[in-house]
């Protein structure tokens, strides 16, 4: 609330920290699982003495250069900025708890492009044992960079202790962080193999290919009884309210959740294809499903760990719109128009119904919910309600059904709200 | 780094970055144009569902009251519904909630001195006066019927009357009259009364759920309506009741039985459980979004004396809020889980925290009378409040509850519950007054005002009451100018209770010598001028009273435009006859 | 409306506000230089391109396939001073940013567009043909746009009296183009980067020379050539920067504030130095002064930035203390930078065979 709105337009802002965030997770954590998978592959191919082979991981590692260090550094500042512009409040939240941590994890990424730059550039050119403890470092580091971003992720779920203490290990350290990790570094090692997967499947010389497929297909299978177990470890590490969120029946996340084991048993079948014969033909468009395949894993987890979040952002701290409880029971007495500094209307009257719900709309709702657009478009929601049964539901949200943080403001403020939905409703009907 | 790269894939590289680029741009471009804004005011639908017909009934002066020698009749017979207004749901085919079964209650009293209530020997039955649907398939159907004796009392009960609202010619009306008689064994009438038998179909579920009323734009539930109830029943609890509903009615009693074994609460907890979380910080008017109790609506049922003295419903029943945390409490006594997560965000009003709020059964408890009425001195009308005093159990309900001898029933002498005498019903002038104004030609309890004699024959002091202690207001008299010839009897003034006004709204001219009567010499001491002009003239001792700005009517008047508590503005309200002894 | 009640409350931060100030500072010059060796270097790339034929690109021409790791640095050191300016100003940082929001996320598809160009034009080089001229430049326009981007925020941050436009607008398309310090600040920061962009081009072949490659002469006479006219140029935008200040903020660099007088003093000198140095052919000697004045410009802008800010000055929260959170850094920080070294200096002697 102490912050202005942006008012995006057609699509909604909390849609576009999902696209760039599964987007970039998809490519940064393979990248972490990578690093390691390299030094394997360049280690089997050089005492195997392919150097078609060895080649190969040259050039894996070349795209490892333009996509992760490209798409996966400029992206995860992508998720920075975009969390920034949407949710200013918690992004100062998180960036002053933790400055720290952000800027350890920016010393391993720093360490990681340097070690992926000498990797590339001195491939062929330095010592085997040399190169390779320079790639053990590059894996190291981005290792490191995930365990960093794990604690703060894992915080914004489960805040555990730091809610007493507000310390920062406390918070590190939460009640998810370890289920957390096993899960995630499991991930990476299983994206990393589909990676490769796709591109060994690929390689002409058949001796290559059948050394570089024996690698990648270890790295695609061998993670995901980890990722079973870690998950089922997540699911048992949370508190009642956030259980209770993850396991709800709604919509927005039990088709995600319903989905994420089947998933992650295709991938495993698919995995295992792998270590049979498979015609020629069939190898590279089965390597790319599991890659489909494992891009859905990420967006199934990201999607459920987000969504089971609701309706805070940081747990029992600030709400998903970025308001606090402490600024929302202000809101209750004062009036959240006043209490907002960026709101245009300070006070709701009779006259200014429409703008002071405008108002209210993109500070307390907007954040989450599309008008006519996605995603969770408001408007079907309210669909043929009179006036009293949206300011009802207004009124209601977040009492029983939990995912919803409560409307924030005066009874006559829930009136305008109510009035502007309705007016921005008929208004497309006509 | 510089090696041989392949000319196709360079072009292609080429080409995609080419188009990501111009993409970019097109987006900034997109952005940086003025989009303007999609509405700027109301539409017409963002106001609250249309409110009803100014009157939707046809205004029905009542024409019916049979007629009572107070003289020559040796028998009064009273009738009255228990509810005051029986709520229905017409909500079929889709689902039944609430369906028709109003109970009609009566009793004979022979006439005394030493009057009491006639058990045997005679037969009541009652009859609807105008025709009106009836359910069929309610115990009673059909327009008429016969009462029968109450165990171990002495009223007669018929219930189950399975009428609705509308008439079979068209039309709502939600207080049909009944004619109710007593025939001694030979056939003979020994007394007969008109009474109404009060029900309504305007339950606003729509006022949330959306859809239109389904009767005259007045009442019931629509199809429409009603599947929007079912449609979010089935989607918070997992049920399938749209599909049930395609093949049979739902009850939903079937589930919500109230039943200690039942898993789901009673319907009342269900109810005003769930939804007190939709429709909170509010009022009586909270109570109208359902209930037909909406001074816009077709019923408007709050109607009797408790409110002309400004009680809403919110007096004796509770906030929305507490009225769903004292149904919820007794839910979680009986150990039913769903209740806690029902009440966990409610926020008591009344009280400061929910375990202050008594536990209460639906039906069975409710605001007790003594809540308010110690019957050692008047409730005090800004203040009084029975909420959380409920009843212990079903039999000291106010309809239940019979006088301190066990003869009458409170509601035989005082009028139903939410239309107690004088009742001020919007669709019918006295249309609920038909018993006293019959018997007492007084919209007043039976009785009241030194009428002892109505039923006892013989004038008894009202102190001496046997029924219940009465509480008597301390009066003066009224002095009165000499050669003042009366034409109505005497009005006995309470002064105390006018205690907390201004003393100069009466004595505006202050005081003389310590005193100051209306009569005063040169005040209003005038007696009945013989010109029409002269009965303007502030001098006229009847101006005083009745004047244009300033007076008892005047004044009583004014607050009941403003919908608070005020004092009476019948005549015989205070010209009682009693004052005369 | 008043602007100060529109500045959201600062955030406790972990430290005392010096530290951060310290640490904002450092991390922001060595992202600076970094970036301007890109946006530098793309330029002058980018001009021997359209004025040159293929086959006399020499001087540049290996010098623009480092240009993507230059980026890939500038990046990864863009990170540190991006966090500190939000620990200290985020108040007034995420303000800004959200009224242009639209550019600002903007800058992402800027940079990884610029960073894929960069990438096109190394590596596929021969293949594109005259096709590579459409690349580079449009890969600078990307580059530059992004500077522009940044110079609207990094202004519009510390003026709250500007903010009220967003009641006027709020789809996040605002920039700050009526601020008269935007035009001469921006483009003192992009000739700037000219600038230090000719000092490495000129440091790329010093190394070069070591080793006898042919054009390494031309290169550095090239850069240091790029540096002496970028800096004359600067030499007038500066003024023209310092101008158009608000008459106290201009005073503030003429005696009104010790620290921010010395650094213009300091900054002048330096300037001088660099001048002389790249006449007399000493690149080492240049790029010290240069670099020794890019810190101390940091350091006028960093006291710019506080007389923009001291009007509005906000109730501070109290500031926590947390030490093993900074120990881990610290930590991690002299273990990586460890860590850097080692690798770089293995890749140097390590080889294969040996």
């Amino acid at each position: 609330m102490d912050y202005p709105v942006w008012q995006l337009w057609g699509i909604n802002g909390g849609l576009l920290v999902a696209i760039i965030s599964v987007l970039h997770v998809f490519v940064a954590q393979f990248a972490v699982g990578g690093g390691f998978l390299l030094v394997h592959a360049a280690t089997r191919a050089e005492r195997a003495g392919s150097a078609e082979a060895t080649f190969w991981v040259k050039r894996f590692t070349r795209f490892f250069l333009l996509l992760s260090m490209v798409f996966g550094g400029v992206s995860g500042v992508g998720i920075w900025v975009i969390i920034s512009l949407i949710s200013p409040a918690a992004t100062s939240l998180l960036v002053h708890r933790f400055v720290y941590a952000w800027a350890t994890e920016w010393v391993f990424f720093l360490g990681e492009i340097v070690a992926l730059l000498v990797y590339y550039y001195g491939f062929g050119k330095m010592r085997f044992e040399d190169h390779r403890n320079v790639g053990l470092l590059y894996g190291l580091f981005a290792y490191l960079s995930l365990f960093m971003i794990n604690g703060i992720i894992t915080f914004m779920l489960t805040p555990g202790a730091w809610m007493q203490t507000q310390g920062f290990w406390d918070g590190f350290f939460n009640p998810t962080f370890w289920p957390s990790l096993l899960f995630r570094s499991a991930l990476c090692a299983m994206l990393s193999g589909l990676f490769g997967l796709v591109w060994a499947s690929l390689i002409d010389d058949e001796r290559a290919r059948e050394l570089m497929t024996g690698v990648t297909r270890l790295w695609a299978l061998v993670p995901i009884p980890f990722m079973a177990v870690g998950a089922w470890w997540y699911i048992g590490a949370l508190p009642a309210p956030q259980l209770e969120m993850v396991l709800r029946r709604t919509a927005d996340i039990r088709p995600f959740l319903e989905a994420f084991p089947w998933v992650l048993a295709a991938l495993m079948v698919g995995g295992l294809a792998f270590f049979t014969r498979l015609p020629s033909g069939a190898r590279v468009p089965v390597a790319a499903l599991l890659l489909v395949l494992g891009l859905c894993q990420v967006g199934t987890f990201e999607w459920v760990r987000e969504t089971g979040r609701r309706p805070w952002i940081v747990h029992g701290v600030i709400w998903s719109n970025g308001i606090t409880p402490e600024a929302g029971a202000k809101s209750d007495l004062e009036g959240m128009l006043k209490v907002a500094r960026w709101s245009g209307v300070k006070q709701v009257a009779e006259a200014n119904m429409h703008e002071a719900g405008r108002e209210l709309w993109q500070v307390q709702c907007a954040n989450c919910h599309g008008l006519g657009a996605p995603m969770i478009d408001i408007l079907p929601r309210i669909a043929n309600r009179p006036l009293t049964g949206v300011e009802a539901l207004i009124t209601g949200q977040g009492a029983l059904q939990g995912y919803m943080p409560p409307f924030v403001g005066t009874p006559a403020e829930r009136r305008a709200l109510a009035t502007y939905l309705v007016n921005e409703r008929d208004a497309r009907r006509h | 780094m510089p090696s041989k790269q392949s000319p196709r894939l360079t072009a292609f590289y080429y080409f995609a970055w080419l188009v990501a680029v111009v993409a970019l741009l097109g987006i900034f471009a997109a952005g940086g144009l003025e989009r303007p804004a999609r509405t700027t005011g109301e539409t017409p639908a963002a106001k609250a569902p249309a409110a009803s017909a100014a009157a939707p009934s046809p205004y029905m002066p009542v024409t019916s009251i049979p007629p009572f020698d107070a003289d020559r009749a040796d028998y009064i017979l009273l009738a009255w519904s228990t509810q005051g207004m029986q709520m229905v749901t017409d909500a079929e085919p889709r689902w039944t909630m609430l369906p028709p079964e109003a109970a009609l209650r009566a009793q004979l009293v022979r006439r005394g001195p030493g009057p009491a209530p006639v058990t045997e020997g005679v037969r009541i039955t009652w009859r609807v006066e105008r025709e009106h649907a009836t359910l069929e398939g309610a115990p009673v159907s059909g327009a008429a019927g016969e009462m029968k004796l109450e165990q171990g009392g002495s009223t007669f009960a018929a219930d189950g009357i399975g009428i609705m609202p509308y008439r079979a010619s068209g039309g709502f009306n939600a207080y049909p009259t009944v004619t109710v008689e007593a025939h001694d064994d030979e056939g003979r009438l020994l007394a007969r009364t008109s009474a109404v038998l009060p029900v309504s179909t305007e339950v606003g579920c729509r006022n949330c759920h959306g859809g239109a009323w389904k009767r005259d734009g007045l009442a019931g539930i629509s199809p429409a309506t009603a599947d929007d109830v079912l449609t979010v029943h089935d989607r918070i609890n997992g049920t399938d009741l749209v599909a049930q509903a395609a093949k049979a009615p739902v009850e939903c009693r079937s589930c919500h039985s109230g039943a200690p074994e039942a898993p789901a609460p009673s319907l009342s907890a269900a109810l005003h459980g769930w939804h007190a979380n939709y429709m909170t910080d509010g009022g009586a008017e909270t109570c109208a979004s359902c209930h037909p109790s909406s001074p816009q609506g077709a019923t408007r049922f709050m109607r009797g004396l408790h409110k002309a003295k400004a009680l809403d419903c919110t007096r004796c029943h509770g906030a929305m809020e507490d009225h769903a945390l004292s149904l919820l409490r007794w839910e979680e006594k009986a150990g039913r889980k769903s209740a806690a997560r029902l009440a966990r965000e409610l926020k008591p009003r009344a009280v400061s925290a929910v375990d202050d709020i008594n536990p209460r059964a639906p039906w069975a408890m409710e605001p007790d009378c003594t809540g308010c009425h110690d019957f050692a001195q008047k409730p005090a009308t800004a203040t009084a409040s029975a909420f959380n005093k409920w009843t212990a159990s079903e039999k000291d309900r106010f309809s239940a509850r019979a006088d301190d001898m066990g003869n009458l029933r409170c509601p035989t002498c005082h009028g139903a519950a939410h239309a107690e005498y004088p009742a001020e019903n919007p669709f019918g002038r006295d249309l609920d007054n038909m018993p006293p104004i019959q018997y007492q030609q007084h919209a007043k309890v039976m009785g009241g005002g030194n009428n002892c004699s109505v039923c006892h024959r013989e004038p008894l002091p009202m102190e001496a009451s046997a029924h219940h202690p009465v509480v008597i207001r301390k009066t003066i008299p009224i002095t009165l100018p000499a050669g003042t010839v009366l034409t109505k009897p005497a009005v006995l003034f309470p002064h105390d209770t006018h205690g907390s006004m201004d003393c100069g709204t009466c004595h505006h001219k202050g005081y003389q010598e310590g005193k100051q009567t209306c009569a005063t010499k040169g005040c209003h001491d005038r007696p009945r001028p013989d010109t029409i002009e002269g009965l303007g003239e502030v001098g006229y001792f009847r101006n005083a009273f009745h004047g244009k700005e300033r007076g008892c009517m005047t004044c009583h008047l004014a607050l009941r435009e403003k919908g608070k508590a005020a004092g009476p503005v019948g005549c015989r309200d205070c010209h009682t006859p009693g004052n005369n002894q | 409306m008043e602007p100060a009640s529109l500045i959201p409350l600062a955030d406790a931060m972990p430290g005392p506000a010096w530290w951060f100030e310290i640490l904002l500072l450092l991390t922001f010059v060595l992202h600076l230089l970094l970036m301007n060796t890109v946006l530098g270097g793309t330029v002058i790339v980018a001009v021997h391109a359209l004025r040159k034929p293929a086959s006399e690109q020499g001087p540049v021409r290996d010098f623009a396939t480092r240009l993507p790791t230059a980026l890939a640095l500038a990046i990864n050191l863009g990170v540190p001073p991006l966090l500190f300016v939000q620990v200290l100003y985020g108040n007034f940082f995420y303000t800004s940013s959200v009224i242009m929001a639209l550019w600002w996320l903007g800058i992402v598809g800027l940079v990884m567009l610029a960073y894929y160009g960069l990438y096109i034009f190394a590596i596929n080089h021969d293949e594109l043909g005259t096709r590579r001229i459409a690349v580079i430049v449009l890969a600078l326009l990307l580059l530059v746009a992004t500077s522009f981007v940044f110079s609207n925020n990094m202004t519009l941050m510390l003026q709250p009296e500007r903010w009220l436009a967003w009641f006027e607008r709020r789809d996040g398309a605002l920039l700050n183009l009526g601020d008269p310090t935007l035009i001469p600040r921006w483009l003192h920061m992009l000739v700037g980067s000219i600038a230090i962009g000719g000092l490495a081009l000129s440091l790329f072949h010093v190394r070069r020379a070591s080793w006898g490659a042919p054009d390494a002469a031309e290169g550095i006479e090239t850069g240091l050539r790029w540096f002496s006219h970028a800096t004359y140029a600067q030499i007038a935008l500066g003024i023209w920067f310092l101008m158009a200040l608000p008459r106290d903020l201009m005073l503030r660099f003429m005696g009104g504030d010790t620290l921010a007088t010395a650094a213009f003093i300091l900054g002048l000198i330096g300037t001088a130095l660099a001048l002389l140095a790249a006449r007399a052919r000493s690149v080492a000697l240049a790029v010290g002064a240069a670099v020794g004045t890019v810190t101390v410009m940091a350091v006028m802008r960093a006291s710019l930035r506080e007389g923009y800010l001291a009007p509005w000055a906000q109730p501070q929260p109290v500031n926590f203390v947390e030490t093993s959170p900074l120990v881990l850094f610290l930590a991690s920080a002299v273990c990586g930078v460890a860590a850097i070294i080692w690798m770089l200096r293995l890749m140097r002697s390590s080889r294969k065979g040996a």
